[in-house]
């Protein structure tokens, strides 16, 4: 059955009637967005059961010839977003039942805006249709930053927006230039004509990739409008930002890097070595930043793009254990790190701020919601029996496999550092203090099913990896080997 | 057209030129737009060759311009207005927080 | 008898859980006690030398049991000190303590029997986390401060095993528990961390000299002699040098301990310092060595933790630790007098008390006269110090302080039942020696073996008049700071100056994009012209 296009359909549709119904009457506003929402999420968590059957899959759009056809696919490596499509955007919605007050409509449109986008770049099969995808993820993630309408909000959305434009911009001319050299924008031939060129002009196409993508997933030192744009946005949209949206990027880059150059030309060219570098420099930058921060949400923003690090790591090792494990890590640090945006945002509720020492004693009064959260923070580090532990297991073995002896310490390194920053807000909220004016306001379901739900998603995941494992372990097929996805794509 | 390569180029910096050296949040947003409406320039220099006629298909043609760079940069036109609307909409609303329009006075985010 | 094939850290794990949900302590206790003697009997009827409880992860096999003599012995006495632990402070222990505690006794008891690198990296983990809630306290700032140290630095050695680890696997392939093929120095610094071997022994004085006594109870029996377990378990060599910095640590731990005042600092630089034995037994290598080092540290879980209980006592009736406040306590608590007497002559190795057996172990297992001497002069300083703690805190009619709580019975229980459990351990070598398969054929009561254990503490009771000047009690802070907290501080300055590079202008940060283009240009640039 070809569903995938329904991942486009069912968005556009929905916010087509989020429109409609917001005028005719407000009450059905919220069933069509949930309705949506669970049925994107059954058609990806359908992928995901029948991934032996089903992949990989191709979908042409209007059944034009396949070298010049609109083709939407999936196949093993797009698995990877697919746990996320499955889990974070209906969690993120079910907490913004409560968050947004305010213009709910308007926000439960842009977020399906979003999220079209982000299914779109991951099944897209040609540039030109990415680069729709890509920006129309980027103009709604942009609304969404500045949604709260606030002082920071507006200029973080500003700032987001400037630095952003200058990314696509370079986007853009990365997908000009490779029509200019190739004569196509279909991504499965591509790579057969990518080979003919110069390795020069090879190289400036990907530095143009790199750049115009990696201002999405806040590659350090492109990472500045990240921790500005979380202290302004609500907590939902953070958790599908980070939770997913980010991981998009990644991916598409990932996918392109891969598909387009090949490992081959990586370890010829020294990539391989550029890019665990800038992954650790990424690693560090992002911990180093996180100890000085005193707001819960730039913290965690940091500590984002350090997790990210992390996965270029992986990725950039260029081997198959590499890829698994970064696979891995994404998955987990967003589940873990969505669980971690929601419980500061419940701890918000009885503060009304996220900075670090307004939060002084919030333990006695929220005490399941603290323990919860300084658990998840510990695991984060990489503390048994956390997913983390899993996943940077999988990283350090994969890079001390591959010889990165250096960059592994490197990681090691930054756990140590990241235990120093979530050691503050843990020791600030378990600290003795009666100063809370009034009474606190109860959690309702929706604020904290999401939470424990992502917390008992990560637990089973790291005590049983092999669930996930099981899903990704088949990704690296269609990266390492161009040949696999050029077939999916064109046909024998 | 030997020149239409090195002042897409030229464009393209001084936009860049305009978006790190102003300080009036407008001419930022100039900026930028210069910086894509280059990349537009060169979409259209890419798909024109000499004597290629327009790629509307309602009578037989020899030779067609490449109709594909022209979507897309009809695609990236569309896309461009609707992103320096939203920068206009925020400059508006920033203006009205913030009482400036000079981008080095809005620095409420740092460390 | 039927035997249970079960990881009894397990047991004490649930429950630790069940102990959630119980109402008051009487209930905790008897539950807890019941998992103790659930986890003696299941540790009887152990299998030795089978690998069992496997499971595969990651593709690796996961080995949950793996028993031999010295793991069974270890849990054994872990099982009394426990028992002896709770009755000792159930009374007034916190509601959130017993499942902490219950964790905590859990993991470490996992860690004995666990026979794969993941688990036992795990176990070690979670022993560190566990730990730092018990010390950590929502109401005290030195707590918290003492809690955020003792983390960071188990962590930091916990992340060195987790990298050796990470080495030594992908070096060998297989997880089983072994002597490292590669990676070898990461593993020594984990363990120095967890056993406080000189150098990184800051945590330890520092955390149990800043808790409550029945919580310094608790840890200082176990976290040291965990580490010691690792060393035991991982580094199979019979390497000479491991012995000497043994010796090093043992002679400077006693000297650390003479010029403390705190009765819990100087038990705690005494750690240290016995440590070291076990450190030298088990570098040394050989089989007396290997079971005279592990026979110290069941001996020492006993008087160390009996010591801290007296430490503890002395807290809960008099409120003072620094012995400049104490005075004349043996007519007010005689119970606590004479029990911690008994342990103080153990510690010392002072003939017919237990830590004697295993020192002369230790001293008959090499002829190596640096080993000798160290070992003579740590006993020495042993002494020395516990003289000045009977002297100081319970002989010398100083300013007697009044006792404001009478010791509670439990605790009273408690320390003689472990000073019962000390002392038929001392006047029954062969059975000792039969526990642990081994028979050394020394003669402990022998006249020169005797003179051989006196001599430490005869030449310490000359010294103690001599230096008594320079030992005396003096008041104390309670945290100083060292060398890592300089450290950690100026690495925090200097990234403050690093994260200020974001002012919040706009155009800095689009002129970061444009640098990371032209980098990455010119990099491939100049790549492509080698």
């Amino acid at each position: 059955m070809d569903l995938l296009i329904w991942l486009i359909i069912i968005p556009l549709f929905t916010i087509f009637s989020i429109g409609i119904f917001n005028y005719i009457n407000k009450k059905f506003v919220l069933p069509v967005v949930f309705t949506s929402a669970i049925l994107q999420s059954g058609i990806a968590i359908y992928y995901i059961i029948n991934r032996n059957n089903l992949l990989p899959q191709l979908y042409n759009v209007g059944n034009w010839q396949r070298d010049i056809a609109i083709n939407l696919s999936i196949d093993n490596f797009t698995l990877v977003i697919f746990v996320l499509i499955a889990i974070m955007p209906l969690l993120s919605l079910l907490y913004s039942i409560t968050e947004i007050q305010r213009k709910p409509a308007k926000f439960y449109l842009l977020i399906n805006v979003l999220l079209l986008g982000a299914s779109g770049m991951v099944m897209t099969a040609d540039l030109f249709n990415f680069y729709v995808f890509f920006e129309i993820a980027s103009i709604s993630s942009y609304a969404l930053v500045a949604f709260r309408d606030e002082d920071i909000s507006l200029e973080a959305a500003f700032e987001y927006l400037i630095i952003g434009s200058i990314g696509s911009v370079f986007l853009l001319l990365g997908i000009v230039l490779t029509y200019q050299a190739t004569g196509t924008l279909n991504m499965a031939m591509i790579p057969g004509r990518m080979a003919e060129i110069p390795v020069i002009t090879r190289q400036v196409l990907m530095s143009l990739f790199i750049i115009g993508l990696g201002v999405k997933f806040a590659l350090v030192p492109l990472h500045a409008w990240m921790p500005d744009a979380y202290q302004g946005s609500p907590i939902s949209y953070i958790v599908l930002s980070s939770g997913l949206v980010v991981n998009v990027y990644f991916f598409v880059l990932v996918r392109i890097l891969f598909i387009f150059f090949g490992v081959e030309f990586f370890q010829e060219t020294i990539f391989t070595n550029l890019i665990v570098g800038w992954g650790v420099l990424s690693m560090l930058f992002g911990h180093g930043a996180a100890l000085q921060q005193d707001n819960l949400k730039r913290l965690f923003a940091y500590s984002t793009i350090a997790q990210l690090g992390y996965v270029i790591i992986a990725f950039g090792l260029g081997t198959e254990a590499g890829i698994v494990a970064g696979s891995f890590h994404l998955i987990s640090h967003a589940l873990l790190k969505g669980a971690i945006f929601f419980t500061a945002g419940n701890l918000h509720k009885a503060t009304g701020s996220y900075q670090i020492r307004e939060m002084k004693g919030m333990a006695e009064k929220m005490p399941v919601m603290s323990i919860i959260f300084v658990l998840m923070l510990i695991g984060m580090v990489g503390i048994p029996p956390s997913n983390i532990f899993v996943s940077k297991w999988l990283i350090l073995s994969a890079a001390v496999e591959a010889g990165y002896l250096l960059p592994a310490f490197m990681i090691v390194f930054g756990s140590f550092l990241s235990l120093g920053y979530y050691l503050r807000p843990v020791i600030t909220i378990y600290t003795g203090y009666t100063g809370f004016p009034g009474k606190l306001p109860l959690l309702k379901f929706n604020e904290y099913f999401p939470t424990l739900l992502l917390a008992g998603i990560c637990l089973i995941i790291g005590l049983f990896p092999g669930y996930i494992l099981n899903i990704i372990d088949t990704a690296p097929e269609f990266l390492l080997e161009q040949s696999n996805f050029i077939i999916h794509i064109l046909g024998g | 057209m030997i020149l239409l390569y090195p002042t897409i180029v030229l464009l393209i910096c001084m936009g860049l030129y305009t978006v790190l050296t102003q300080t009036n949040m407008i001419k930022i947003i100039i900026g930028i737009s210069i910086v894509e409406s280059s990349i537009i320039l060169l979409l259209g220099a890419m798909a024109y060759f000499p004597g290629a006629a327009a790629p509307v298909l309602d009578h037989p043609f020899e030779l067609v311009a490449d109709p594909l760079p022209q979507a897309l940069g009809l695609t990236a036109i569309v896309i461009n207005a609707s992103t320096t609307a939203i920068m206009l909409a925020l400059v508006i609303k920033l203006h009205n927080r913030y009482d400036t329009l000079n981008i080095h006075e809005i620095k409420k985010l740092r460390g | 008898m039927p035997a249970i094939t079960m990881n009894p850290g397990f047991i004490l794990i649930l429950v630790g859980i069940l102990s959630i949900f119980m109402k008051n302590n009487k209930q905790r206790f008897i539950l807890s006690m019941a998992g103790l003697a659930t986890s003696l009997f299941i540790i009887l009827g152990l299998p030795e030398g089978e690998r069992l409880l496997t499971f595969v992860f990651l593709d690796f096999e996961i080995i949950l049991l793996e028993v031999d003599v010295i793991s069974r012995n270890i849990a054994l006495v872990f099982v009394i000190f426990g028992a002896g632990a709770f009755i000792y402070s159930y009374k007034f222990c916190k509601k959130k303590e017993f499942p902490l505690v219950n964790f905590y006794l859990g993991f470490s008891f996992m860690i004995l029997f666990v026979g794969d690198f993941i688990s036992f990296f795990v176990a070690w983990e979670i022993i560190t986390v566990s730990a730092f809630f018990l010390i950590y306290d929502i109401n005290d700032a030195v707590r918290q401060h003492t809690a955020q140290y003792y983390i960071l630095m188990h962590v930091s050695g916990g992340l060195m095993l987790l990298w050796g680890i990470i080495l030594h696997v992908t070096e060998s392939g297989s997880i089983i528990l072994t002597m490292p093929e590669r990676g070898l120095i990461f593993f020594l610094i984990s363990i120095a961390v967890k056993l406080a071997f000189v150098g990184v022994h800051t945590w330890l004085p520092r955390t149990y000299a800043n808790i409550p006594f029945h919580i310094s109870v608790i840890l200082s029996a176990f976290t040291s002699k965990i580490g010691v377990y690792g060393l035991y378990r991982i580094i199979e060599l019979d390497n000479m040098l491991i012995a000497y910095f043994g010796a090093f640590s043992a002679i400077l731990g006693v000297i650390l301990a003479m010029t403390h005042s705190d009765i819990r600092k100087i038990l705690s630089y005494h750690i240290v310092s016995q440590i070291g034995y076990m450190i030298i037994g088990i570098g040394i290598g050989s089989e007396l060595g290997i079971v005279g080092g592990s026979f110290h540290i069941i001996n020492h879980i006993l008087y160390k933790g009996l010591l801290f209980i007296m430490a503890g006592t002395v807290i809960y009736s008099f409120g003072y630790e620094n012995l400049e406040n104490l005075g004349g306590l043996w007519k007010k608590v005689p119970i606590t007098f004479v029990t911690s007497l008994i342990a103080a002559l153990s510690i010392a190795g002072f003939p017919f008390f237990n830590g004697y057996l295993s020192k002369t172990m230790i001293k008959h297992s090499t002829d190596n006269q640096i080993i000798y001497y160290g070992m003579m002069i740590a006993g020495i300083g042993t002494a020395l110090s516990f003289i000045k703690i009977m002297y100081f805190g319970f002989i010398r009619e100083g300013n007697n302080p009044p006792m404001k709580k009478k010791p509670l019975f439990s605790m009273r229980v408690s320390m003689v039942f472990l000073a019962g459990i000390m002392m038929t351990m001392a006047l029954l070598p062969e059975q000792m020696e039969s526990l642990f398969n081994i028979s050394t054929g020394i003669n402990y009561f022998s006249a020169y073996e005797v003179w051989n254990g006196v001599q430490p503490i005869l030449i310490g009771l000359a010294l103690f008049p001599i230096l008594q000047k320079t030992i005396e009690p003096h008041p104390e802070q309670p945290i100083e700071p060292d060398f890592y907290c300089d450290i950690c501080n100026s690495f925090i300055e200097f990234d403050n100056k690093v994260s200020k590079i974001h002012t919040g202008d706009m155009v800095r940060y689009v002129s970061w994009v444009l640098f990371a283009l032209v980098l990455l240009l010119l990099n491939f640039y100049v790549t492509s012209l080698f």
